[in-house]
């Protein structure tokens, strides 16, 4: 998943939301047919649009996933759960039972995607990081500021499939690769498991930055310049600045970037399934599975559903666990964040 | 500039902070754009001469016989008729601007509800909107592969198409806000001319947030257009719906064989190259739009 695509509306609603508007079409009282008049069947049926295509198909896929939570379910028959005893939970959790039932020790692979799906997601962190200080930089009006600003903005709209293939050629196992020919060795970074994960961070990071960039330069762009006055009145030097004025100021976007990366670090799946392609058989995620996460181990239960008639179940498990650890997060956040707004 | 400066202290200090800024920045640069550079490289270099080296080539002979070859040499061609990235390329568009603009139109009337009409339960309805669109349900694309496939849906295009057209929620709270930015008056004096309620959509609120749709709409336009995981996800194996970016994540099975990889670069340049080419034109758009689009205030 990536970050900003189309569908940022935290900060948006809620500054929607506290706002009392004035209607301008006023009741039409004349007409006399009570509380339903055209105005109000129209608004009601306009508002309630997104909230029914929401309601379905987000509503729909919760309600069969935590179903299958405690069932087998039939891919090809709607409304077929049958009870399975906590199989979704044994073979996700318990090592011997998963081999035992599925000719695959499918707990091994979510431990180990646990860990992979962690270590992917920090390159957020990084590209967090990497977007402060572009656009910190970019905001002191440095020569040619805006030309970087729009060269920078490229990696967010080339797509993670060619972003993938440009990454593969450049490290490509074949002496002619181009990180080989650079270093001279014949390394075959994709394949071995000491450098393989690296090789999908980098990809995550060439791309990641360019929304945080533009996100951060349109805050850095709205603080009062009186603040820096009055930094500098008080003495203030520009690191100090840094810490007293901007961060503070810019931290609604911090958190925002923060709640979003660290949704599409844990849901990564694209750059690494791209990048990593899976092997055969046991290889799920490459070699040793070093390039597998969370969520594509749940694209592989899905897409191999003849492994047992548990496997849907077993993809609910890992699937709440994601969905409970990014809304725990995600809450934490809020909580802080109203705390040090209340302070 | 707000250093100290006296009368004798014509000359500006040398600006150290300036220059390791520019560095860095430019460091930053050739970060991004040589790898691409490298591709553009590989793409225009020929099959022999990728093949006769045992290293990179660097100064290749400038050759755009592997663009051509990308329409010519597609082992799937004669299967669909047309070279497999043109295919993908008319269903990327189709399938992404399908739901993207009936998304736009009903996402647009909605937060037209919300802001300047009346309705029973106006106020409870958005806030019930608003919180369960806070909830971060990612993680559930995936498993909902369940849920259109017990509904036939797998193997058409309809799980791509049909949500889309509903709207979206984060859309519906960013056009109302621009919306909210729009004068009553104007509506109101649209109603006294005669005009509907869908009239005054149409004819006043539309054409004065036009640029609120652009912004939706170009980002709607580059996440459809990117999109990896839902085509695999529901159009694997359906050969004639296959996907731009699915074409591009097989390069290696349309293009096989050794020393191809030069017509795997070009056609991962063709690829990117409409969206970037709208965005040479566009550039300032796509910006603002990202940045309103997100955290405001």
């Amino acid at each position: 998943m990536r970050i900003g695509s189309g569908n940022d509306f935290l900060g948006q609603g809620e500054l929607a939301a506290g706002r009392e508007t004035e209607k301008v079409m006023p009741k039409r009282k004349k007409a006399g047919r009570g509380k339903w008049n055209k105005q109000a069947v129209c608004g009601l049926i306009f508002a309630l649009l997104p909230l029914i295509g929401f309601l379905i198909f987000n509503g729909f896929p919760l309600v069969i996933s935590f179903l299958a939570l405690f069932c087998d379910v039939d891919l090809y028959n709607p409304g077929s759960f049958t009870w399975n005893n906590f199989e979704g939970f044994k073979v996700i959790f318990l090592n011997e039972y998963s081999l035992s039932s599925y000719g695959l020790n499918m707990a091994h692979y979510f431990y180990k995607a646990c860990g992979i799906t962690l270590w992917v997601a920090s390159a957020q962190f990084v590209s967090l990081l990497i977007a402060l200080v572009v656009s910190v930089l970019l905001a002191t009006k440095v020569k040619g500021h805006k030309v970087f600003q729009v060269l920078f903005f490229v990696p967010y709209i080339c797509s993670t499939v060619a972003v993938s293939l440009m990454w593969r050629w450049i490290f490509s196992g074949e002496p002619s690769g181009v990180l080989n020919t650079i270093l001279g060795t014949s390394r075959k970074w994709l394949n071995d498991p000491a450098t393989m994960t690296w090789t999908i961070i980098v990809a995550v990071i060439w791309q990641a930055p360019g929304y945080g960039i533009v996100m951060y330069k349109a805050a850095l762009a709205n603080i009062d310049n009186t603040h820096y006055e009055a930094a500098s009145l008080d003495g203030a030097n520009a690191w100090q600045k840094f810490i007293y004025v901007t961060l503070p100021e810019i931290s609604p976007t911090t958190f925002y970037l923060l709640i979003a990366g660290i949704g599409a670090g844990l849901l990564t799946y694209d750059m690494a399934a791209l990048m990593i392609p899976d092997g055969f058989l046991g290889d799920i995620g490459g070699t040793e599975s070093m390039g597998l996460t969370l969520v594509r181990l749940v694209y592989y239960l899905i897409k191999n559903d003849r492994l047992a008639p548990s496997v849907v179940s077993a993809a609910s498990v890992i699937t709440w666990v994601l969905f409970i650890v990014i809304g725990s997060v995600t809450l934490a956040l809020f909580r802080r964040r109203d705390k040090s707004m209340e302070g | 500039m707000e250093g100290v400066f006296t009368a004798q202290k014509r000359r500006k200090p040398f600006p150290t902070g300036k220059v390791i800024a520019f560095a860095v920045l430019v460091f930053y640069t050739l970060f991004l754009f040589v790898p691409l550079l490298i591709v553009f490289l590989t793409s225009v270099t020929s099959t022999e001469e990728l093949t006769s080296t045992t290293s990179f080539v660097w100064f290749p002979e400038v050759t755009f016989q592997p663009y051509a070859a990308v329409f010519t040499e597609d082992v799937s061609a004669d299967y669909l008729g047309a070279p497999s990235l043109l295919v993908g390329f008319v269903n990327t568009l189709w399938m992404t601007l399908l739901p993207l603009i009936v998304g736009l139109i009903v996402s647009g009337l909605s937060a037209f509800a919300y802001s300047k009409l009346k309705f029973p339960g106006q106020k409870t309805l958005f806030r019930v909107s608003y919180l369960i669109s806070t909830v971060p349900l990612g993680a559930f694309n995936v498993i909902a592969y369940t849920f259109y496939s017990q509904i036939g849906w797998v193997g058409t295009p309809l799980p791509l198409i049909v949500p889309g057209m509903f709207g979206g929620m984060g859309t519906v709270f960013f056009l109302k806000m621009y919306y909210e930015g729009i004068p009553d008056s104007l509506l109101e004096a649209g109603r006294i001319d005669g005009l509907g309620i869908v009239g005054s959509f149409i004819r006043i609120l539309f054409p004065l947030a036009v640029p609120a749709f652009v912004a939706q709409f170009i980002f709607g336009f580059v996440g459809g257009y990117n999109n990896y995981m839902g085509p695999l996800l529901y159009l694997e194996g359906v050969p004639e719906l296959v996907t731009l970016q699915l074409v591009l994540s097989d390069v290696r099975g349309t293009f096989p064989g050794l020393g191809k990889d030069n017509i795997h670069c070009a056609a991962a340049i063709l690829g990117m190259l409409p969206l970037i080419v709208i965005y040479c034109f566009l550039q300032k758009l796509f910006i603002e739009g990202v940045a309103v689009g997100g955290v405001k205030g």
